[in-house]
């Protein structure tokens, strides 16, 4: 039969191309996996006013790239000495906060800022303090680099991932294929971290109809959800704290400076490069905030008593100052029951299956 | 006709020209594809269409945020922060009827954006116009829907609005300014917070012009809002210790005579086309 010489040249030109295409991403052909399965997270019911808000588009959550975000969570083989893991300074069941003031990285190396608690991070818009990553995928990679936290370069980290066949098997099964890319090590850890959710507080179970908030619960939301009364406006006292804390995500997502100091450090204006934000950090969610301390971006309150008499009575004005705060002249004046009534009201913010949930905690 | 060489080299230059390039070209776009995952953007067009343009002056200079001591009557301030919501857009046409615009939103910023342009129409809806209207604020369903159930991108999700929403459906802030006056008698200077929300201090502002004829691909309607007017309205507004915040609690007799100053604020400026 006669060759079509024509069509012999076209497919033989295709082939090579595409033996090109396959050999040029890595040294060895990946070894195949079955299409990972679809993870359900943990999502809030409606009625709880969260916001509607989907998963990343480009990294839909796996059970098998959750799982590994989860394994690498808690893997000190991700730090320089092996001796430091991500958990190692985010306790699950300190609504994966520290305890500590400031944590200890490799060699003891001390952190500059107080480790932030995670979860519900799919409705966050910036991470750490300062506000300095926009992206949670991106926000990851930073302790694994950073010299006072898990100082390793990320080419090592890698290495040291591919150099492991069950590494090799995990992201396999989270991604298709064996290899082990940069891409891939940030969105398993963003699956595990988006995955973190937490929606049953007592708060939370009051509002569906499930149990009542104690009186002081139930007045400490009242004072909670108060504007600030001025002396003589006749109004009854308000504790303010709704204008940063307000809402279902028990944050305004925004930065402030909330009277810390008089010379207030950087905080957002490394991001902005704007004086004007001076001193304003991330006003976190209160959600879980007593199993948070210490407290502020530099751990300087040891209790929930210290932070509310802060807001009572010692914020100190600059010039950059919550403008909420700024027209408090005198303070709150919160009596000793207000205060504790308040301090009530956050424990009741308190989801306490978050440090149950075997699905969140060491693989 | 071409002969195949044994040499697959030659082979190449000998196979037909035609489709050696477009393979070439699909070949190159598979493989970066298989080592790159972004996929570019393409930019889209954002000229086509009727738009509100709205530029943020104090008296007739720009306003500048978190520098200047800015005179009022009665004081002198300094503004950080600006943000509201503006709605119910609507063209008067030239047989008094309204062509009105329902799903437009905007939500100002002014930390982000001192002159916005925002999209009310894709298309330009040809015709003769005497007169612009919008409302500080939202109507009561707006405002009292969850905020929550928005989508993601909308001004009123609250993703976009936790710090313009006060919690548990009581409703949006509809317009809030915050800053700095000088105290005249102490060194420290005070502060002033002004919210202003609850269905009645929604303020529709309607702003004549001559009549004036839409046509052709785009026009901006252009406004400027003069921030002074917040303060040296219709009412002249003393900041005090004792009147520097409001939060539109019932019968609160600051906000509803800011509310009144804001809507007599905005100034009708005239089509522009880009």
């Amino acid at each position: 039969m006669p060759i079509n010489r024509g069509l012999f040249a076209f497919l033989s030109f295709f082939l090579g191309g595409l033996l090109l295409v396959l050999v040029s991403c890595g040294p060895d052909e990946p070894v195949k996996y079955p299409k990972p399965t679809t993870f359900a997270p943990d999502m809030p019911p409606p009625g709880l006013g969260f916001p509607n808000l989907p998963w990343p588009s480009d990294n839909p959550p796996t059970v098998e790239g959750v799982a590994l975000g989860r394994r690498l969570f808690f893997d000190s083989r991700l730090s320089s000495d092996y001796t430091i893991s991500c958990a190692s300074c985010h306790h699950p069941d300190q609504a994966f906060s520290d305890t500590v003031v400031y944590s200890r990285g490799v060699g003891g190396a001390m952190g500059t800022m107080n480790a932030m608690p995670l979860f519900n991070l799919l409705w966050a818009n910036r991470f750490f303090w300062d506000g300095r990553s926009p992206h949670l995928r991106d926000q990851v990679l930073q302790p694994i680099q950073d010299p006072v936290e898990m100082h390793l370069p990320l080419a090592t980290a890698l290495d040291r991932l591919s150099a492991d066949r069950s590494y090799r098997d995990a992201f396999g099964k989270a991604f298709g294929d064996d290899n082990i890319t940069l891409h891939r090590l940030q969105w398993a850890l963003e699956q595990y971290l988006l995955s973190l959710t937490s929606y049953r507080s007592r708060f939370d179970l009051s509002r569906m109809g499930l149990l009542s908030l104690s009186p002081s619960e139930q007045r400490g939301f009242e004072l909670f959800m108060r504007e600030y009364s001025a002396p003589g406006s006749g109004r009854p006292i308000g504790a303010d704290c709704f204008h940063c804390h307000g809402g279902a995500l028990f944050t305004s997502r925004t930065f402030e400076n909330n009277g810390l100091d008089s010379l207030p450090k950087t905080g957002f204006q490394v991001v902005s490069g704007l004086a004007s934000d001076r001193g304003k950090f991330k006003a976190p969610s209160l959600r879980n905030v007593g199993l948070t301390a210490p407290y502020m971006h530099d751990g300087r309150f040891a209790s929930l008593e210290e932070v509310v008499e802060h807001y009572n009575s010692g914020i100190r004005s600059s010039a950059t100052l919550n403008a909420n705060l700024r027209v408090q002249n005198g303070g709150l004046r919160l009596s000793a029951q207000d205060k504790a009534d308040l301090v009530a009201f956050l424990h009741s913010l308190t989801d306490t299956t978050m440090a149950l949930n075997s699905a969140f905690g060491a693989p | 006709m071409n002969r195949i060489s044994s040499d697959p080299l030659k082979s190449l230059t000998m196979i037909n020209k035609g489709l050696v390039f477009p393979l070439g070209l699909v070949l190159m776009g598979f493989w970066m594809a298989s080592c790159d995952p972004k996929t570019p953007q393409p930019p889209q067009n954002q000229n086509e269409g009727l738009y509100f343009l709205l530029d943020h002056r104090y008296d007739t200079s720009a306003l500048v945020l978190n520098q200047s001591w800015l005179p009022t009557l009665l004081n002198q301030v300094e503004i950080n922060h600006c943000q509201y919501y503006l709605s119910g857009f609507a063209l008067q046409r030239s047989d008094s009827s309204w062509l009105e615009f329902p799903d437009a939103v905007f939500y100002a910023d002014l930390e982000r954006q001192l002159k916005p342009r925002w999209l009310l129409s894709s298309t330009l809806p040809s015709g003769t116009y005497t007169a612009f209207r919008f409302r500080v604020g939202l109507d009561s369903l707006r405002n009292h829907s969850d905020p929550a159930a928005w989508p993601p991108s909308h001004p009123l999700s609250l993703l976009n609005s936790a710090h313009m929403h006060w919690n548990w459906n009581t409703g949006y802030i509809f317009f809030k300014m915050e800053g700095q006056y000088q105290r005249p008698t102490l060194p420290i200077n005070g502060g002033f917070s002004y919210h202003l929300g609850g269905d009645e201090m929604a303020r529709t502002v309607t702003l004549p012009f001559a009549p004036t004829s839409l046509e052709g691909r785009s026009a901006d309607l252009s406004v400027h809002l003069r921030m002074r007017g917040f303060f040296d309205g219709t009412h002249t507004h003393y900041i005090t210790d004792s009147s520097s915040f409001s939060h539109s609690s019932l019968g609160d007799r600051v906000a509803s005579k800011l509310a009144y100053n804001l809507a007599s604020a905005f100034v009708w400026r005239g089509v522009v086309r880009p």
